[in-house]
């Protein structure tokens, strides 16, 4: 068995090469190797070929100008710390060890209607990481005096233009776990299996979310695509609950287009 | 088939003096060399002071199974007025299996075929040689990746200290 060291004798080009073919986690821990891998690794060429290919177009979006020393600093900044693009009706990041985009619609469409309240967000799909499984998720909150909904889950769903691709049954009320009892025999009584479910988790932001369905998101070429989330809840907002938007995140990545994304 | 006696032959010549005598199919398969071809048509050997014999043997023996592959394709198509899609399957599955077993190498040789694969601009193989390097590292702890390559670490506690807090969620086991 030779050594590696021949990696580093590689040209630039070569070597960020085979690294974009590994992906973002496996950059990190070629840094760890020795300092030429560090220093190797830490390069633009590399991490250039980890962001998306329009990341400069989502930059000149953002609300407000972002300053970074070199991509990789871009990159973790963009996992960390999403970025207000279009006035802040939308906000854009990075799932870590692949690079997928992830989005949040913030400026959600919400239609009251008595005590039930419709939450819909919709999304260009060109915007979204191509071959990509994608999930969107409920970002909420809810106060201490809240007065919650009936245990009952609800149905959201996922249109793709208009065509509907999913339906996810999904509790909303935080109290609403797979151990309390309660939640088990209302599944039992309606049929579902509590992994049919979608239950709220705590996000380490303190915020909470819901899983509310998933699609593929294919390459669509130049068609107009429109990816649209919606649910109705009841009592939401009159509970007290503060919803912040809802997030497009990526479940796993498919097809050949990011290499390592299929890891 | 009279085919291959009335084909150019070009002559390629490795950095330590070995002559190679190939087709111009076979030696177009490289787009360094085919740019060359196309810019003076009657050249008929050419010196490649980058690549040694024993990697230029191995560059010209993928450049020549994948281009037989694809002959071998045509000539059915022609044949059968189309290309029955599990025959090629097979092929493409056989050409993959030719593939894995001829990166069945050490890795000097692995860099060197990268290195040739990247000057001589040979596509395929450039993407087979890199993805097989890839594969190297994929999946491995640092400490793996440092044992299996007898990479010496010349960074201090503190340093690597460093890397690991920059991004903790790449030095967790997930995979």
């Amino acid at each position: 068995m030779g050594t590696m060291g021949d990696f580093d004798l590689l040209p630039e080009d070569c070597f960020a090469h085979v690294i974009s073919f590994t992906s973002p986690r496996h950059a990190c821990i070629l840094s760890l190797l020795s300092s030429s891998f560090r220093s190797a690794v830490d390069s633009d060429a590399i991490w250039e070929r980890f962001l998306p290919s329009d990341y400069a177009s989502l930059l000149s979006r953002a609300v407000q100008p972002v300053e970074y020393a070199s991509k990789k600093e871009l990159y973790l900044r963009l996992c960390d710390h999403p970025l207000q693009i279009d006035g802040g009706k939308l906000s854009f990041g990075l799932e870590k060890s692949t690079g997928a985009k992830c989005f949040m619609i913030t400026a959600c469409k919400m239609n009251m209607s008595g005590p039930y309240t419709q939450i819909s967000g919709s999304i260009d799909s060109k915007i979204l990481s191509s071959h990509t499984i994608y999930a969107p998720y409920l970002i909420f909150k809810t106060t201490e005096a809240v007065q919650l909904e009936e245990m009952r889950f609800r149905l959201s769903t996922v249109t793709i233009s208009g065509l509907s691709k999913c339906k996810q049954s999904v509790f909303f009320n935080p109290r609403c776990n797979p151990t309390e009892r309660k939640c088990r025999l209302y599944l039992c009584e309606t049929g579902n299996h509590t992994s049919d479910v979608k239950w709220p988790k705590t996000r380490t932001d303190g915020w909470m979310e819901v899983e509310m369905g998933k699609f593929y998101n294919e390459n669509w070429e130049d068609r107009e695509v429109e990816i649209t989330s919606r649910v109705i809840i009841k009592n939401f907002i009159t509970a007290g609950n503060v919803f912040l938007g809802i997030e497009f995140r990526p479940k796993m990545a498919v097809g050949n287009v990011r290499p390592w994304m299929c890891a | 088939m009279a085919r291959s006696s009335t084909e150019n032959m070009i002559t390629l010549m490795s950095s330590d003096g070995e002559e190679f005598m190939v087709t111009e199919k076979v030696a177009r398969e490289c787009t360094t060399i085919r740019n060359m071809l196309e810019d003076d048509c009657v050249i008929t050997n050419i010196p490649l002071p980058n690549v040694t014999s024993d990697i230029l043997s191995m560059v010209i023996e993928y450049c020549m199974e994948h281009v037989a592959a694809a002959e071998k394709a045509a000539a059915e198509t022609a044949e059968k007025g189309s290309s029955s899609a599990p025959a090629a399957a097979k092929a493409n599955k056989d050409l993959e299996e030719w593939d894995k077993a001829f990166m069945n190498v050490d890795v000097y040789t692995l860099c060197d075929l990268i290195l040739a694969a990247n000057y001589l601009n040979v596509s395929g193989l450039l993407d087979l040689t890199i993805q097989t390097a890839a594969n190297l590292i994929k999946g491995k702890s640092p400490e793996q990746i440092r044992k299996t390559f007898h990479i010496q670490n010349d960074l201090s506690l503190e340093e690597e200290e460093k890397i690991r807090s920059q991004t903790p969620w790449a030095f967790e086991k997930s995979e």
